[in-house]
């Protein structure tokens, strides 16, 4: 970090800084706090009075509930964990490839391709269509790819990368050029660890993406051993409200399963890891680059 | 066509490095876009997609019968017009404050803690939201109670929705947009800045002379993304924050929750195959007129 | 810059033409792929060696069918399964694979998985999940009396044939829907009379009574309301205070606004009227304003998303709104947590006809997609009708999931939550003939049960489906509308109930209202014509 002089400019502005963050901070924090809350509650008072800042009848059967079957969490964690791997580490890879190529100004026909690109991004056939050829022609049913495979690509980041790079002066890719690199070879060792910070930013992106994913889950995997984490809690859920809908047909009175308090344990257990990886993440925002350097 | 070819095979490496992107995106996207015809087509299960008999503009007719149609497009551009421009200036000042700002330790922790909401889903925020705001038992009228205010009823009242939808936009995605923003300066050359240091500006002065203009690429970038979206709306953020609130559909109500409603009885695939395609066909116009005005301003900032 | 863009999009064109061709020849080839093998009948006529009986119908060949369920898997489903492939590979030479739908986004993927042209069999099939949309789109195959006949004979024997007429479709069925009496659609209330005694009311039979201990409610019991209803539960207000108490009944399904009356004993056919231009109707209206302005229910209950009877349990709402058997149970659950409250359910219009649930809310249908019609009807017959089939698939393995108590009656067994009791799509093919009761059925539920028994009338109307095809745009326009105002006026939203009303009209004339009566009133008639005598 540069030594800074403390002149008025940097201390209004860092005063500045300080208010509008702590201010924003509380607001996305709050929330939280109360779903951290929440999980923690019993399910009777969670329905009673609703969620509260303050815990209150503390319980932990929400996470018993989560929990019944250790190994299932576990494997849904590992299945996530690859899926998230593989896919960002592939899928940041393609896209930067071709967010390189597509601003390369020699390369006449970047408008067409990036026109090519963005279309997607307007027309879609709509869900029906998509499926059809995943499940049909692709055989989505109950593979892993049919995990990866979709979110591999996307525009949206393909064009955001395009944009950073976009800033990397030309002069870069030239004079390695000359001295008769290839495109690939440039694109590996020059533009990449010029481009960390957007590359860091969009991995980040990209395995929040998959370890978000629940509905590629929910439209092809119909074998528990393949569930992602988040469409595996969704699914706790899901056949705890279905026990419920049963005992009503059935006439039975069973202990009612923690619905409320389990959603809100389940953003906690979906949101942990992240939180621990964020860190090793960050340094990549925190510390910028100098192109000097490398073009030295 | 044959410079085209000619071209092509000079930059073989290029083409190469684009190929799998390219691949992609004919499988996942352009194939199943066939499948787009569905908006003329009332479908049947029996004859598939391409099969079923057409019907012409039939499928549209329901989302415009009624007069709301206006209303509802009006809606959602509005609102994300302010989405827009709310969050995109909460994202940039984020970034330029944590990226001068001291306080290491601070910056970390307020930068993952903004992070956080991106992880709530809506109906999770819906349900927090509802035990804030809600008129009887809500933390918001205990405050107001306690200040000795009267209680307001926020639900169903247009204009405070108007603000809320904003707020818990930005709310949700400030987080996500600031690190873009933030690796856009962290791409600015270091270099500069310390120059211009040395040259006697101050930080505002650096800030308005140096950095913002470094983040214009990025920022043009986002602006087109949004705005080629501009017809389509967050239907979470709506649906489960408004709920079903008919007081308040006037101010709140856009495309895709009035489609929702509508096609909620008969599940008409055609049908909402042809809201799909009014919202998209919208994006696209807009987005030619938006990317070529750009393509005027300045040629490079254009997306295509 | 105009001529790159002309070319960009003359290749798209081109690609996209290209694509339609590919993904057309695709498509072309697969559904007689898929409906070969699946010809009804045609695994009959085949000569069979192995057969002496020759009708009997040729098993020979091993199939593998798929069974689309709505609702999470259960922990112990796949083991149930197991076992009800041991028999029917042995009994049918099949197994059948199940697979769910989450009730996290069921309405979308049900059409998808429909739509999709996958191998699926059996599908459960329901009034509320569009049965008689998806049937009309050809979704399902068609089920003619001689094939009930042929592969499922014990149902065609004793299976009543009015279910099947109610699941007809432009005179074809495509369902076998279930076969119980199922007392659900009625709706009653439950009160709290340890409150009620507390403020001094000691009667509520009548709805002027159940005001005043609301009223008492809301006055005193700062913690709770008095009707709790949160998000779609206006419904219930609907039901119980306008339908049930002025004896009429909707008549066409979905989002239905026309009724009938049910006068002296019997349902007045000839009179099909708009529920909403009733002066009935906008007194009922007015209650629920003047209701609501009392705080019966919250200010913001139609963004809510609780439901009452969870309410009712803890303790936040003084009514519980539901059919007999729920009300019968959140009492029971009630009392779990809190063994001193008092608690009673109440017909609040007891005159009021019953009807039971519709045959069609349940049933089992055959995709276009199957592999073997014949074979899956087969299965079917076997679900319905025999007994260790139906035991396994409702209530699971015996000792495990339930204890048998005889005949028609069970205790849930010591892992009865890992294969809930009724817990899936088996819905479809339940019947009363097998059905097991619980020991643990609350007391009062019979009671109130076999005093209705007289009751309950089967109106004709049950088999009468409105085809909005003709009408489809303007039918979607105008549900958006009464969705709308449903909810305005179910749980009193406006001050000014004929002003709203007006604009409700006003908006239904500008959605094509005129145009959808018509078409309504068209079917509706000649639905009556047709089955009057």
């Amino acid at each position: 970090m540069r030594k800074r002089r403390k002149t008025t400019d940097v201390i209004s502005f860092n005063i500045i800084g300080y208010i509008m963050l702590s201010i924003f901070s509380f607001v996305c924090i709050l929330p939280f706090w109360m779903i951290i809350v929440g999980s923690i509650t019993s399910e009777s008072y969670i329905t009673a009075h609703g969620y509260s800042i303050m815990p209150v009848e503390f319980s932990t059967e929400s996470f018993k509930y989560i929990m019944n079957d250790a190994t299932g969490i576990l494997r849904a964690y590992g299945v996530t964990t690859l899926v998230t791997v593989t896919g960002t580490f592939f899928g940041v890879f393609i896209n930067a490839m071709a967010a390189y190529v597509l601003q390369r100004k020699d390369f006449r026909f970047r408008n067409f391709f990036s026109f090519y690109f963005f279309f997607t991004t307007l027309f879609s056939g709509g869900l029906v269509p998509w499926y059809i050829l995943c499940v049909k022609y692709l055989h989505f049913k109950d593979r892993i790819y049919a995990l990866i495979l979709p979110g591999l690509v996307s525009v949206w980041n393909m064009l955001i990368i395009k944009g950073f790079l976009g800033g990397i002066p030309d002069a870069v890719s030239e004079s390695a050029h000359i001295d008769g690199a290839n495109d690939f070879r440039i694109f590996i060792q020059i533009i990449l660890p010029l481009a960390k910070p957007v590359i860091a930013t969009i991995s980040l992106f990209t395995a929040l993406n998959y370890w978000n994913d629940w509905y590629n889950s929910m439209l092809f995997i119909n074998n528990e051993k393949l569930f992602m984490l988040q469409f595996y809690l969704y699914k706790l859920i899901g056949s705890a409200q279905g026990l419920q809908i049963a005992a009503d047909k059935a006439g039975v009175v069973i202990e009612r399963p923690p619905i409320q308090s389990t959603k809100m344990a389940m953003t906690l257990i979906v949101i942990g890891p992240i939180i621990f990886l964020y860190p090793f993440v960050q340094k990549y925002f925190v510390k910028g680059i100098t192109i000097g350097a490398i073009k030295g | 066509m044959a410079s085209f070819i000619r071209h092509l095979k000079r930059k073989k490496v290029l083409l190469l490095m684009l190929m799998p992107a390219f691949i992609h995106v004919l499988i996942f996207s352009y194939l199943p876009m066939a499948g787009s015809i569905l908006a003329f087509k009332q479908f049947r299960y029996n004859l598939g997609i391409f099969k079923s008999p057409w019907v012409g503009f039939d499928n549209f007719r329901f989302f415009f019968i009624s007069g709301d149609a206006l209303h509802v497009t009006v809606n959602t551009l509005l609102y994300n017009l302010a989405f827009i421009t709310v969050n995109n200036f909460l994202e940039i000042s984020f970034a330029i404050i944590l990226s001068e700002m001291s306080g290491r330790i601070f910056k970390k922790i307020t930068q993952s803690v903004m992070f956080l909401p991106y992880f709530i889903s809506w109906v999770i925020a819906g349900v927090i939201v509802y035990n804030f705001f809600n008129y009887e038992f809500g933390v918001f009228n205990g405050i107001m109670k306690t200040l000795g205010l009267p209680p307001v009823d926020v639900y169903n009242s247009a204009n405070w929705w108007r603000v809320l939808l904003v707020f818990f936009s930005a709310w949700k995605n400030v987080g996500y947009g600031t690190i873009i923003y933030l690796s856009a300066i962290m791409g600015v050359d270091h270099e500069m800045f310390d120059a211009a240091e040395i040259d006697g500006a101050n930080l505002y002065q650096r800030i308005r002379h140096i950095m913002l203009p470094c983040m214009v690429p990025t920022m043009m970038i986002l602006l087109l993304l949004s705005v080629s979206n501009i017809f389509r709306g967050d239907f979470g953020l709506f649906y489960q924050l408004v709920g079903t609130n008919p007081l308040v559909y006037d101010a709140t109500d856009i495309i895709d929750t009035y489609v929702f409603r509508s096609l909620m009885t008969s599940s008409d695939i055609g049908m909402a195959a042809a809201a799909g395609l009014y919202q998209s066909v919208m994006c696209f116009v807009t987005i030619l007129i938006v990317n070529k005005i750009v393509k005027r301003i300045q040629s490079d900032y254009a997306l295509f | 810059m105009r001529k790159s863009f002309k070319s960009v999009s003359s290749v798209l064109v081109l690609l996209i033409l290209l694509m339609t061709l590919i993904t057309g020849c695709g498509q072309n080839n697969t559904p007689s792929a898929g409906n070969q093998p699946s010809a009804p009948g045609s695994s009959g006529q085949t000569p069979s060696e192995t057969s002496k009986d020759p009708d009997a119908i040729d098993i020979s060949k091993p199939v593998k069918l798929t069974m689309l369920f709505v609702g999470d898997k259960v922990a112990d489903q796949d083991l149930v399964y197991e076992e009800v492939n041991k028999l029917a590979k042995e009994d049918l030479n099949c197994t059948v694979a199940v697979k769910n739908l989450s009730w996290a986004d069921y309405q979308q993927q049900y059409p998808l998985v429909l739509a999709s042209g996958e191998q699926l069999d059996l599908v459960y099939a329901a009034e509320w999940l569009n049965y008689f949309d998806h049937a009309r789109k050809g979704a399902f195959h068609e089920i003619t009396m001689e094939d009930i006949e042929k592969y499922m004979p014990i149902t065609y024997k004793e299976q009543d044939k009015a279910s099947f007429e109610q699941a007809m479709v432009d005179g074809k069925l495509y369902m076998i829907p279930n076969y119980q009496f199922e007392y659900n659609v009625y709706r009653l209330v439950g009160i709290r009379t340890d409150l009620a005694k507390k403020y001094g009311i000691t009667e509520v039979k009548t709805i002027e009574d159940l005001e005043k201990y609301c009223e008492a409610i809301a006055q005193n019991e700062k913690e709770m309301f008095a009707i709790a209803h949160e998000g779609s539960g206006g419904n219930d207000n609907f039901a119980v205070f306008f339908r049930q108490p002025n004896q009429i009944y909707m008549v066409g399904g979905g989002y239905t606004i026309f009724g009938i009356k049910y006068v002296n004993g019997e349902f007045d056919y000839e009179n099909l009227f708009n529920v909403y231009n009733t002066p009935e109707f906008v007194e009922y209206a007015k209650m629920m304003r003047r209701w609501a302005e009392k705080g019966f229910w919250s200010k913001n209950a139609a963004s809510g998303q609780g439901k009452i009877n969870d309410l009712f349990i803890a303790g936040k709402s003084a009514v519980d709104v539901w059919h007999v058997g729920g009300v019968a149970q959140d009492i029971e659950k009630a009392l779990i947590d809190h063994p001193d409250w008092e608690m009673d359910i109440i017909d609040l219009t007891p005159e009021a006809f019953k009807t039971v649930n519709k045959f069609t809310n349940n049933g089992v249908a055959v995709s276009i997609n199957t592999v073997d019609f014949g074979r899956s009807l087969m299965l079917l017959e076997k679900f319905k009708n025999d007994q260790r089939y139906f035991d396994l698939t409702c209530v699971g393995i015996e000792g495990k999931h339930y204890i048998d108590l005889g005949p028609n009656k069970f205790r849930p067994g010591p892992d009865a939550n890992n294969f809930p009791i009724y817990g899936t799509s088996m819905w479809g093919w339940i019947s009363e003939k097998f059905r097991r009761v619980s020991e643990t059925e609350p007391k009062q539920l019979r009671e109130l049960i076999n005093k209705w028994i007289p009751n309950v009338v089967y109106p004709l109307t049950d088999n009468f489906i409105f085809d909005d095809s003709n009408v489809k745009s303007e039918y979607a326009a105008v549900s958006n509308v009464i969705k709308t105002y449903n909810t305005i006026f179910d749980l009193g939203m406006v001050d000014d109930v004929e002003g709203a009303l007006a604009e409700m009209r006003d908006k239904l004339n500008k959605a094509g209202f005129e145009k959808v009566e018509a078409e309504f009133r068209k079917q509706y008639n000649e639905f009556i014509k047709a089955n009057a005598n």
